[in-house]
């Protein structure tokens, strides 16, 4: 990609910090920091703007930057860190000094004994396929209120919203060893909703669940083909909910379309295989896994037909990235293969600790948080099931779509998720709307009862920009693609 | 970074209210932190450093012929004069540019002259460097947790003149401590004085309470069971009424579970009252507007709906009068109003059911009416008689608030706990809620 022509909306542009690589550069080599055997800097400057819509009317037109460095330094076997938006060569001065105080205070006491080989000398650049060209807030807003407009179809529906999140992002990496790695993001979230209400009845009905259509790209991601299709389905989809049923009761066969799918396998994939959290890095906050390291290359995590890859290679998917912030070069791996566990969501330093198999996924939120293990871009990959073929093998069951609640316990076992829209299944054939639908069951025995997974034709490519870990805590944006899936002999329910 | 401080933001608001032109006005907040982490796992340190942030949230707002047009921007500051007035001045004019292009907000606030304040809490934080050695020093125990600690401030100022401030200097050190079993105790050491004393018996409190979970775990199946919460436990249940309950907006919108007391068609227990309290919180009274919030506001008194969170925004978009909410109109200074439950008689009066110290990942299933999931997580025993038995294999409830908060309600404790904020999204977070325990004649375990 050549960043010359790397284009930003004129007015997002204007908010940046002036930082480039080569004056970032020349402000650290200065640094001096001669008891340190490695030092590094991660820069981060990221513009979000978030606009929305609410019964016609705008709810926020909000610009958020930031911008600063990370500054790591390695002594004694221990990286400590010192986080600062003074991008001056007396503030990373500064920084060096501060986060090198840090490492010596904390050296003795380290939880491991690590080295500089886990932040190689990289030097890779990466930009995303498209970029968000000049819309201006006032196209953006009317659009906004257009989609707001459209939902309002009848009088039953008493709340309609329509959403844009975008984010430019400009990441720098150096080290003293010579790391030197640039990447530029350009990032959309787009979302829209209706609820409807009758006779005490309330139902939202939302474009792909929670925020779930965030991509790497551009305006074309808002500004689809099938937008209008889309914006017409919520609305109908609202309102045959609340005329609906409740969903029954009982353990059926469970469909499932892609934007819960993104939850199933986030919750119950992801999360347990992130290897700082097998090692107990997280079981004060986010928990711990019932994945044990001797599990890796044994356990046999779902059926055959479960085939699940860490994928930083998809150009629109929204965790797409060249490098880690450790400065490991990402590729595609396969996490689980036939049902099998292969390898574990973990970077370097997590591989060199647990003597296993990971990915490049050492990442950070920003420059005020230091790098941990968190999954990125996740997939289910595709089968060969086509849609037809799966709802024609249920004889009874549901079918569920787009994700409105998750829970799942510290040991990512005992999982419960609610959805927006369900539809029977009975005897092979799609039937009616009923609402409420909830599911719950256990990871590994879920997993093992996938029967079917559809075909690319069933493929959604979804994403979340709030995945929330760690100590400190962190919010970072991850993808999820998926086919439809089928399960056998599910718990399912209904309302209250 | 230089330390940015209440004249620094003076300083500030004068530069970028002296810009402003007629028909212009404007909401300014500050927030920023000067913050040491120390994260452990198996009471050794994993990550370590400290963190300087500030940022600046600029509300803007343009009026011409009684249309308002109002946008954010928030932008990093750095404590150096110069260069954040070059951000400043170089900011302004996009943001000027963006307002014109934007539609009327026919419930956008303007600025009043309103009552200005001034709090600086100051406190005596642990030495940067001799923490870490008084954290990592229990090399018998499997301390897994984060300590956070430095200064804090928030302030907010209007093209109307009024000016509040508000600086703390604090720490939390939340923490769990694991036994072979993978069990393990919950606890925090927070405050704003240090007293190392102190810390040291928090330790050896949760050491000795970690004994309890070495026997065997039982596996309990699910159904109803009577069941005591302990304050940390209830805290996560209160703490989900942030979303989406206590909102006016979100009564109003039809998310709220609480429009069934609005409507009187549900109370919650006559036990049970909610007070928003900020007297015991830790927190500025004002929000992003400079409106500032009664001492205590009681949300809920006996069961009953008196008042929701109203933002200026609600007021204008519902004609219900605004009390100083914040911009979310979430919880900031909660306070459950104890009972009559006294301490030593928990067990006895639990007799036979599930103690649960905490929970863990709760969500609504069924946010309109009030159902909730979530998980037992950490000390949670089983308990025959009023004795404790065994630890118990981790379990799914599923229950409504007209349950846990209303019929299924027998007491609260006379004692309660101030559990103070641990989040650090973004930055780390303010406040604290003061919690009693609950003993529930039923909950609802599905897994």
């Amino acid at each position: 990609m050549n960043f010359s022509s790397f284009q930003f909306q004129e007015h997002v542009k204007n908010f940046r910090m002036t930082a480039t690589k080569e004056n970032l550069k020349q402000a650290f080599l200065k640094i001096k920091l001669p008891e340190a055997s490695w030092w590094g800097l991660r820069y981060v400057n990221e513009v979000t703007t978030e606009r929305m819509v609410r019964d016609k009317h705008p709810q926020s037109n909000d610009t958020f930057q930031t911008s600063g460095v990370m500054i790591e330094v390695l002594y004694h076997g221990h990286f400590s860190y010192a986080a600062t938006p003074l991008l001056t060569e007396n503030g990373l001065q500064q920084a060096a000094n501060k986060a090198l105080l840090q490492a010596k205070a904390a050296c003795e006491s380290k939880v491991f004994n690590f080295t500089s080989q886990v932040r190689p000398p990289s030097k890779v650049n990466f930009a995303s396929a498209n970029a968000l060209h000049k819309r201006s807030p006032k196209e953006i807003n009317e659009l906004l209120v257009e989609i707001s407009a459209r939902l309002k179809k009848s009088e039953k529906i008493i709340r309609t919203a329509a959403y844009v999140r975008t984010v430019e992002a400009h990441f720098i990496q150096l080290s003293n060893e010579g790391m030197e790695n640039e990447q530029n993001f350009s990032l959309i979230t787009a979302d829209f909703e209706a609820t409807a209400s009758h006779n005490h009845v309330f139902q939202k009905r939302t474009d792909g669940g929670l925020r779930g259509r965030s991509y790497q790209g551009g305006w074309e991601h808002l500004w689809s083909k099938d937008l209008w299709q889309r914006v017409d389905k919520v609305a109908e989809q609202a309102l045959a909910l609340v005329a609906a049923p409740d969903c029954p009761t009982g353990v059926l066969d469970l469909m499932i379309m892609p934007d819960q799918m993104m939850l199933q396998i986030h919750e119950s994939i992801g999360h347990p295989l992130e290897l700082d959290r097998i090692l107990g890095d997280e079981r004060n906050y986010a928990g711990w896994s019932f994945v044990k390291p001797e599990d890796f290359g044994h356990l046999q995590y779902g059926s055959s037909k479960m085939n699940v890859t860490f994928d930083p290679t998809i150009p629109q998917e929204f965790a797409s990235y060249g490098v880690d912030d450790s400065g490991f070069e990402a590729k595609k791996e396969f996490l689980i293969q036939e049902g099998k566990l292969l390898r574990g969501l973990g970077g370097l330093e997590s591989q060199l600790r647990s003597g296993l198999l990971g990915v490049a996924n050492a990442r950070s939120c920003s420059w005020n948080r230091a790098p941990i293990d968190r999954m990125a871009n996740l997939n289910l990959e595709a089968g060969s099931s086509s849609f037809n073929e799966m709802v024609a093998s249920v004889e009874d069951g549901v079918l569920m779509e787009s994700n409105r609640s998750w829970s799942i316990d510290d040991f990512r076992n005992k999982f419960q998720f609610g959805c927006e829209y369900a539809r029977r299944i009975r005897n092979g054939k799609l039937g009616e709307v009923v609402k409420n639908p909830n599911y719950r069951g256990v990871t590994v025995p879920f997993w093992n009862s996938l029967e079917k997974v559809g075909n690319l034709e069933t493929l959604g490519v979804y994403g979340t920009p709030y995945c929330g870990k760690g100590e400190p805590n962190q919010i970072i944006r991850v993808g999820h693609a998926s086919p439809v899936c089928l399960f056998k002999n599910i718990e399912v329910f209904g309302g209250v | 970074m230089k330390v940015i401080n209440e004249t620094y933001a003076r300083e500030l608001s004068q530069f970028i209210f002296s810009s402003l032109q007629k028909n212009e006005s404007a909401f300014l907040n500050f927030y920023g932190e000067h913050s040491q982490f120390i994260r452990l796992n198996q009471c050794k340190v994993r990550q370590n450093g400290v963190i300087d942030d500030a940022f600046l949230e600029i509300i803007f707002i343009s009026s011409f012929e009684g249309e308002h047009k109002k946008n954010t921007c928030a932008v990093q500051l750095t404590g150096e004069k110069n260069s954040d007035q070059a951000t400043l001045s170089n900011i302004l004019p996009k943001i000027r540019l963006e307002n014109a292009e934007l539609p009327p907000d026919p419930f956008a606030t303007l600025p009043k002259e309103g009552k200005s304040s001034t709090q600086i809490l100051t406190g005596n934080l642990p030495s940067e460097e001799e923490v870490i050695q008084e954290l990592t020093q229990f090399k018998q125990l499997d301390i897994a947790g984060i300590f956070a600690a430095g200064r804090i401030f928030r302030g907010m100022s209007n093209s109307k003149g009024q000016f509040c401030w508000f600086e703390t200097q604090n720490f939390n050190f939340d923490y769990s401590v694991f036994n072979s079993q993978q069990k393990a105790v919950k606890s925090s050491y927070a405050g704003s004085n240090w007293d190392y004393k102190e810390f040291i018996q928090n330790i050896q409190h949760s050491e000795k309470n970690l004994k309890m979970l070495n026997l065997p775990s039982r596996k309990i199946d699910k159904g109803k069971y009577r069941v005591y919460l302990a304050p940390a436990a209830l805290g996560d249940i209160i703490a989900m009424l942030s979303w989406g309950a206590v909102s006016e907006a979100s009564i109003q919108q039809g998310d709220s579970a609480l429009k069934f007391l609005r409507t009187k068609e549900k109370n919650l227990s006559p036990l049970f009252s909610l007070v928003e309290d900020f007297n015991l919180a830790g927190v500025p009274q004002f929000n992003e507007q400079g409106e500032i919030a009664a001492e205590q506001l009681t949300l809920i008194e006996k069961g009953a709906l008196r008042n929701t969170w109203v933002s200026s925004r609600s007021e204008s978009e519902y004609g219900v009068k605004s009390n100083g909410a914040n911009a979310s109109e979430t919880l900031r200074a909660a306070s459950v109003l104890p009972g009559t439950l006294k301490e030593e008689k928990i067990l006895s009066e639990l007799g036979t059911g599930l103690y649960l110290s905490n929970l863990h990942y709760l969500n609504w299933s069924d946010q309109p009416n009030g159902r909730l999931t979530g998980m037992t997580r950490y000390a949670c025993f089983w308990v025959e008689n009023g004795k404790v038995v065994a630890p118990i294999e981790n379990l799914r409830f599923d229950d409504t608030l007209f349950n846990l908060l209303g019929d299924k309600l027998i007491d609260l404790t006379e004692k309660r706990e101030c559990l103070a904020e641990a989040g650090t999204y973004t930055m780390r977070s303010l406040g604290s809620m003061t919690v009693p325990g609950a003993l529930l004649s039923e909950m609802e375990f599905t897994l």
